[in-house]
């Protein structure tokens, strides 16, 4: 600035001083002093709420310009996502997270500006959605920052996933990519870590948690090591505050050995080609992605969709948390809007806004649109108007640790809007009824038969059934909605390694969504602790009262999946006595088991969130993963199928009886076609006789309120209704 | 005179051999019944030969017949039906197949779409399935006892289905395999041999010693499935071998890269082995000639086969294959098959531009060019514009091709969308499949913790040659190496195999525990398992006619570190464990192999290392295969130069390249690129900046000169 303007400026205001000889007027003195010092740097507002990849930089013009056929740039996309799905298989091989083991990991390079441009697509999706705000943040704030700064063979790190990222138990770790002494880009890796050095709860979720700071290590992004090299005195800071400071020291490593592997391998690319082509590439991905996207958006019918799920937990008490989403689509334009879902809690399952959007984009990665490079253009695509204060877009005062509970819901009620979209728009996309989405699953941990530590989740998360399909029936048990390929692994290696014993893990009858397809069906899990006098377990999931996921056109959603534990009166011996004497009354169900109580002791059914407890060897834990929504009307469903269903034992004589109509000789098995002709004219008929006029019918359903004695949290009706 | 054959999805192909003559043949394979093409290539060799069907055979010292049979069966669902007696409780689990059964098989771009997700029909219906009220742990010890009388309950429900065949895999079988034979017993009490004839009984434990209920019944049930057919089948074939004056053993090559009569050969070894006998030959050939790391990489008509050789290395094995679309416990040598043949079709994706494969024409109809009603634009359509194949001379001329076809195919699907010339669209293509398959061999070779730069490329197979230089300058590879047969060079490979057996059990040792701070010391269990594994290879290798002390053994462990999935397998450094001293070898051994292959940064010794299964190899060690000099050819290389033909490269376009007659180069002869090469089944490349020369035993290297 020179003097003469500083002058005119000083006239302008009429109140020069020059209180810190720096020449500043007063108010620009009292701006620094007020704005410009800030405490800490928390997340940025600007970062997290922008979910648009950042507009083209004179560097990507650059780089572009150097690009004479277009073909370069796809083979160099290509190139670039072998080197990162090796770096993920070598990176799943060696990590000890157990959630890596079966995918819950993701590879990427991110542009310089920080949005992720090229990403895994085995594992996790929901990252790729997610992951940009953690580079963001390191450019804006560290990279001039004198005492931090971004200097090639730097390692930074995070989890605090209200600057970024999925969830606290996910930790990120990056290294800024240089080329000839110019950083042009970045390369990340995220593994679901678990122990986080929660206060009461161990494995990396707080159910417990009423405030963040019960949620164990927030780490902001922060830079952990330079050289390659991690800071081992950071990594004892870290270490000091969890339960498990191995798993954090092998997994940084291993984090760290995967970066450095896609870093070395694009550095040879830049080699063989040049940085211009890598920078231009990742800039191209972004670009057509996002343009891709919105062209499909384009093609899909304008309108406005709405669909609402209800969780029944808060993690400590039993409520139903509506999330209502609605869709308008117009021209290009798709908004997603949370209006109505329910306000932001005390409870660790609030998600915030970035996490929502993840979840959206995670529709449309692994069922909507699912050709496309998984990157940061998909979810720049849409356009978001989330209530403030909603449980969907959490502040970084509420406790976040479980906000799969309530975006999970999200992800249901948004695929049910989409597939309606796109119901007479086939071409790219399988209109499929929902998924099932939700965790009902064993978290254990304690010391094995081996004298080992272990803690883990168990892999029947990556059993949820799929949804039913316009023209078949669905997948049954074949992969958790956001991971398409994932594995359970086999249960001898398990029982080998873990002292549990699984009784029966097999596709119950009525799990699923029935319909004129049906759902694919899930199992029922029956784990015993045998072994080991030193083990805990826990579930953390909801649905145990009120069905996770709906059906779609007259399917049904799958039913309810409360827990049951049995603790046998004598313990161990005494299963193993009633075992020995051939157990013939087992029932290999909970429901029948918590019926005929074949094993003296107590058995209690229950939600299906029971934080983690020491449990006795011989105590049982049984609990249903859920199946996939129906497709269409039951009583179209082939008599045939249903047959078949019945002699899989995929559904129960009643379920056949009362729902599909289906009449049938219960000795033969064999089908009545008459029978069930004349039974669905009966059924159809009744349904008929149960009309009644629009307006009476809604005057007999409206009501103005939840119904007496049900605890709801949420708006009762659509904003235009209240 | 020894005899091999490799049948092939499109060829049947024949390699003979005796110590100073070689002969090859390549028949169409017959689907319908392979052994028709066997006969007619040997029919060809015997041609070739001056000689008859009969003497020749007559004066054969070994047949090795590398067989596609099984893989056509379980693809046609052709077996018998099967019931899985199974532990209650546990029927879903092969229905389910670890979830991601689904998956398995398909292409990574098939593997992203939840909505497309649907698994095959299964081998055995969820119906013919039952569980067993049984139960063992762990260990073996029995918590459920079984009730023969169920047994024989059950068992009647399956056969009232009409099950022609029995697969037992109970829990734990591999451990105590008490309730499994039981069963077995029971079958057999009520429904003897000329009540059910012959209908296989599979025990699991029989199949595989190893942990994991699902791979080990999907074992079982694979052999249970193939088991009368290939019997069937191939004793039909030695019979007619035998009529014919064969007086030898039928040998079958083994995936595992060994090989056995047909009463050693368990169906499911048959799998894949025609690939295998390409991987075993290049191994033995880059031994010879000192190459230590090669990428050995076979092109055919629709698929693309890479394997990965390291000298002295053990990462060269898969033990949880995927067969079709089933994952199975086998070890077999590690061979991926890509979607990238000559027959893969090209389109024009939204994002990620112009795409090839996985989709194939197959060889019916075939590429447009063939002129059999295939409209897709596919990798043999570029070729044939970009001037790379000659339309008169494909397949020794016996298959016309027609450029105005592949053209039309390509303008149509990919030239008008991209808004280029058909020819430009044709050499994207070609870049594009090159670059593919790079990316390919890129991931293979580094998930096994190496640099592809350090390798040489093996390129046989009809397609192969045509792209070598292609993905070799994707991979920043300096050298491809052209083998002779090239395109018979599977059936070659099978030449050089051994008696091979491999054993093995899964076993949880700890070796050291930081947390209890204790260090393994049941060193007898350890060595029980080691002698019986030696015990069992010298009484099945005496069967074959060989003394105790003609076998070599190999000794290999897998090993993890607590917690982590990677299980290594690495040679083991000692024979037993005798002290404290064998066993800090052998986790050293394991820290080394693993800081080779993931880098030291990822190596946290600060964990435990256990043994995962424990695994013996045992051969009978063979004169490794005389490599033939080729004559040598007086007249310079310019005389085996044909012509010139106009070839299509970028920038320059259409540009005159010379043609070479590859029967009329011989040792010593050197040409520089650009060149193509033509031989009767295959055409060789020799990109611009490359050259190419032929040493005394008929291997063409081509080196990368411009860089």
């Amino acid at each position: 600035m020179t003097e003469s303007l500083e002058a005119e400026e000083a006239d302008a205001t009429g109140t020069a001083v020059a209180a810190n000889g720096a020449g500043q007027t007063a108010e620009e003195y009292f701006a620094d002093l007020l704005y410009n010092q800030p405490v800490m740097y928390g997340p940025d507002p600007e970062i997290m709420t922008n979910h648009r990849i950042a507009p083209r930089t004179e560097r990507d013009e650059s780089a572009l310009a150097t690009v004479t056929d277009e073909v370069e740039l796809k083979i160099t996309q290509r190139r670039l996502e072998s080197i990162l799905e090796s770096a993920k298989e070598m990176l799943q091989q060696v990590s000890a997270a157990p959630a890596a083991k079966w995918g819950d990991l993701s590879m990427g390079v991110y542009s310089l500006e920080g949005d992720l441009a090229i990403c895994t697509s085995s594992g996790v999706n929901i990252f790729s959605a997610a992951a940009s705000p953690v580079p963001k943040f390191i450019k804006r704030y560290w990279a001039d920052e004198p005492t931090v700064g971004v200097r090639e063979g730097d390692v930074f790190y995070h989890n605090d996933a209200n600057y970024g990222g999925v969830h606290n138990p996910d930790h990120t770790l990056l290294l800024p990519l240089f080329a000839d002494g110019e950083q042009i880009a970045w390369v990340g890796a995220v593994i679901h870590e678990g122990e986080n050095g929660c206060a009461d709860d161990p494995g990396g979720f707080a159910p417990r948690a009423t405030t963040p700071y019960g949620e164990g290590l927030r780490i902001p992004p922060m830079k952990v090591g330079e050289n390659y090299t991690l800071r081992r005195d950071v990594v004892n800071l870290f270490q000091n505050h969890v339960r498990d400071p191995l798993l954090w020291l092998i997994d940084m490593r291993s984090k760290l050995a995967a970066c450095q592997r896609v870093e070395d391998r694009v550095k040879d690319l830049m080699l063989e080609r040049s940085a211009d082509l890598v920078v231009a590439t990742l800039r191209d991905t972004l670009e057509s992605t996002e343009t891709e996207i919105k062209r499909r958006i384009g093609a899909m019918p304008d309108g406005l969709y709405r669909a609402v799920a209800f969780v029944d937990t808060t993690l400590l008490e039993e409520r139903l948390v509506k999330i209502a989403v609605e869709i308008e689509k117009r021209g290009e334009t798709l908004t997603l809007r949370t209006d109505g879902s329910a306000p932001a809690l005390d409870r660790a399952m609030n998600a915030q806004e970035h996490m929502s959007k993840s979840l959206v984009a995670n529709d449309l990665m692994n069922f909507i649109w699912a050709d496309l490079p998984r990157n940061a253009g998909y979810v720049s695509a849409i356009d978001f108007d989330f209530e403030p204060g909603s449980i969907l877009a959490a502040t970084r005062d509420h406790p976040t640790s479980l906000s799969m509970l309530s975006a999970f819901y999200l992800h249901s009620a948004t695929h049910l809007c989409l597939t309606k979209a796109l119901f007479s728009n086939p071409a790219t996309t399988q209109v499929i009824a929902p998924w099932f989405a939700m965790i009902p699953t064993l978290q254990y941990g304690g010391v094995t038969q081996h004298i080992q530590a272990t803690a883990n989740v168990s892999v029947e998360i990556n059993a949820m059934g799929g949804g039913a399909h316009p023209d078949r029936d669905g997948e049954h048990a074949a992969a958790p909605f956001f991971a398409t390929l994932a594995d359970w692994g086999e249960m001898e290696d398990k029982e080998t390694e873990i002292p549990v014993l699984g009784l029966w893990r097999r596709l119950a009858p009525n799990n699923h969504g029935f319909g004129k397809h049906r759902g694919g069906a899930s199992v029922e899990w029956a784990y015993m602790l045998y072994g080991s006098p030193l083990f805990a377990f826990a579930v953390t999931s909801a649905g145990g009262r009120f069905p996770n996921n709906s059906g779609l056109f007259g399917g049904y959603g799958n039913p309810c999946l409360p827990l049951t534990v049995v603790k046998p009166e004598n313990g161990l011996e005494g299963v193993r006595e009633y075992l020995a004497s051939g157990a013939k009354d087992l029932p290999y169900d909970a429901a029948e088991m918590v019926a005929s109580q074949p094993l003296a002791g107590s058995y209690e059914v229950t939600s299906p969130t029971k934080p983690a407890e020491p449990v006795g060897e011989g105590e049982l834990w049984i609990q249903r993963m859920g199946g996939g929504g129906g497709y269409g009307d039951p009583l179209e469903r082939e008599a045939e199928s249903v047959i078949a269903d019945l002699r899989q034992d995929l559904i129960t004589a009643d379920v056949a009886r009362d729902l599909y109509s289906v009449v049938y000789d219960t000795e033969s098995m064999r089908l009545d076609a008459d029978g069930t002709e004349a039974a669905r004219a009966k059924a159809r008929k009744a349904r008929i006789c149960q009309g009644k006029p629009y307006d009476e019918f809604v005057a007999e359903w409206r009501r103005d309120a939840p119904p007496e004695g049900v605890p709801f949290l949420g708006a009762w009706a659509w904003p235009e209704e209240e | 005179m020894e005899i091999n054959v490799d049948i092939g999805g499109t060829f049947t192909d024949c390699f003979a051999a005796s110590s100073d003559r070689v002969a090859t043949a390549k028949a169409l394979t017959t689907h319908h019944d392979l052994s028709i093409g066997f006969m007619r290539a040997v029919e060809d060799i015997s041609e070739e030969l001056g000689t008859s069907v009969d003497e020749l055979l007559g004066n054969t010292d070994a047949i090795r017949y590398a067989t596609t049979l099984g893989t056509n069966a379980l693809i046609e669902r052709s077996g018998p039906r099967l019931g899985l007696i199974t532990t209650l409780g546990h029927e879903s689990t092969v229905p389910i197949g670890r979830c991601r059964q689904w998956g398995d098989g398909l292409p990574a771009s098939m593997t992203r779409d939840l909505a497309r997700a649907q698994r095959p029909e299964p081998l055995v219906p969820p119906e013919q399935i039952i569980g067993l009220r049984e139960r063992l742990d762990w260990k073996g010890d029995v918590l459920i006892p079984l009730d023969r009388d169920e047994v024989r309950e059950r068992i009647q429900d399956l056969v009232d289905l009409g099950v022609r065949g029995f697969v037992v895999a109970l829990l734990f079988g591999h451990v105590n395999p008490a309730h499994e034979l039981l069963v077995r017993e029971v079958i057999e009490e009520e429904y003897p041999s000329a009540y059910l004839g012959r209908f296989p009984v599979i025990l699991s434990n029989e199949v595989s010693g190893r942990s994991g209920e699902y791979v080990r019944s999907n074992t079982a049930i694979i052999n249970a499935y193939l088991h009368r057919f290939t019997a069937d089948r191939l004793s039909r074939l030695r019979d007619e071998l035998r009529d014919r004056g064969y007086k030898g053993q039928l040998l079958l090559v083994h995936n595992t890269g060994g090989m056995g009569g047909l009463a050693q050969t368990p169906p499911l070894k048959t799998v894949h082995a025609g690939p295998v006998s390409g991987l075993y030959g290049s191994r033995h050939l880059a031994s010879s000639f000192g190459y230590d790391k090669v990428v050995t990489t076979d092109m055919g008509g629709t698929s693309f086969d890479v394997g990965v050789v390291v000298q002295g290395s053990v990462r060269f094995y898969e033990f949880n294959p995927v067969i079709d679309r089933w994952r199975v416990q086998a070890p077999m040598m590690d061979i991926k098959a890509l979607g990238a043949g000559g027959g893969s079709i090209a389109r024009v994706d939204p994002v990620s531009g112009v795409v090839v494969g996985p989709q194939s024409a197959g060889s019916t109809p075939g590429p447009a060019c063939y002129g059999q009603g295939g409209t897709e634009p596919t990798v043999t359509d570029a070729n044939l514009l970009l001037g790379y194949l000659d339309p008169d001379g494909y397949h020794g001329g016996e298959l016309k091709l027609e450029t105005r076809r592949a053209e039309r195919a390509i303008e149509r699907k990919i030239a008008k969308p991209l808004g280029v010339s058909a020819v430009e669209a044709a050499s994207v293509i070609r870049h594009v499949v090159d670059e593919a398959m790079g990316a390919e061999i890129f991931k293979e070779v580094t998930l096994k913790g190496y640099d592809p730069r350090d390798f040489t490329v093996f390129s046989f197979g009809g397609g192969g040659p045509l792209h070598a230089c292609g993905y070799a300058e994707a991979l920043q590879v300096e050298k491809v190496v052209v083998p002779p047969y090239a395109s018979v060079f599977s059936a070659s490979g099978a030449a050089g195999l051994e008696l091979l057996h491999i054993y093995e059990r899964s076993a949880w040792f700890v070796l050291f525990n930081p947390l209890t701070k204790t260090t393994f010391e049941d060193f007898d269990a350890f060595n029980a398992i080691v002698d019986e594994f030696r015990g069992q290879s010298e009484k099945d290798l005496a069967g074959a006619g060989h003394a105790a002390e003609e076998i070599q053994h190999s000794l290999e462990l897998d090993l993890r570190s607590t917690g982590q999935l990677q299980v290594m397998t690495i040679a083991s450094p000692v024979e037993r464990l005798s002290s404290k001293e064998d066993l800090a070898k052998v986790i050293q051994a394991y820290f080394d192999e693993y800081a080779d292959r993931f880098g030291d940064i990822a190596l946290t010794r600060e964990i435990g290392v256990s043994i995962d299964a424990v695994r013996l190899r045992s051969w009978i060690p063979r004169e490794p295969q005389k490599a033939l000099k080729v004559p040598v050819i007086e007249r310079g290389v310019d005389a085996a130069k044909r012509g010139e033909r106009e070839c299509w490269r970028a920038p320059d376009g259409f540009t005159a390249t010379p043609v070479y007659d590859y029967a009329a180069i011989g040792p010593n002869h050197e040409l520089e690129g650009p060149a193509v090469i033509e031989a009767a089944d295959t055409t060789i490349l020799v990109n611009p900046g490359w050259s190419a020369a032929m040493d005394d035993y008929g291997f063409l290297t081509i080196t990368r000169e411009d860089r």
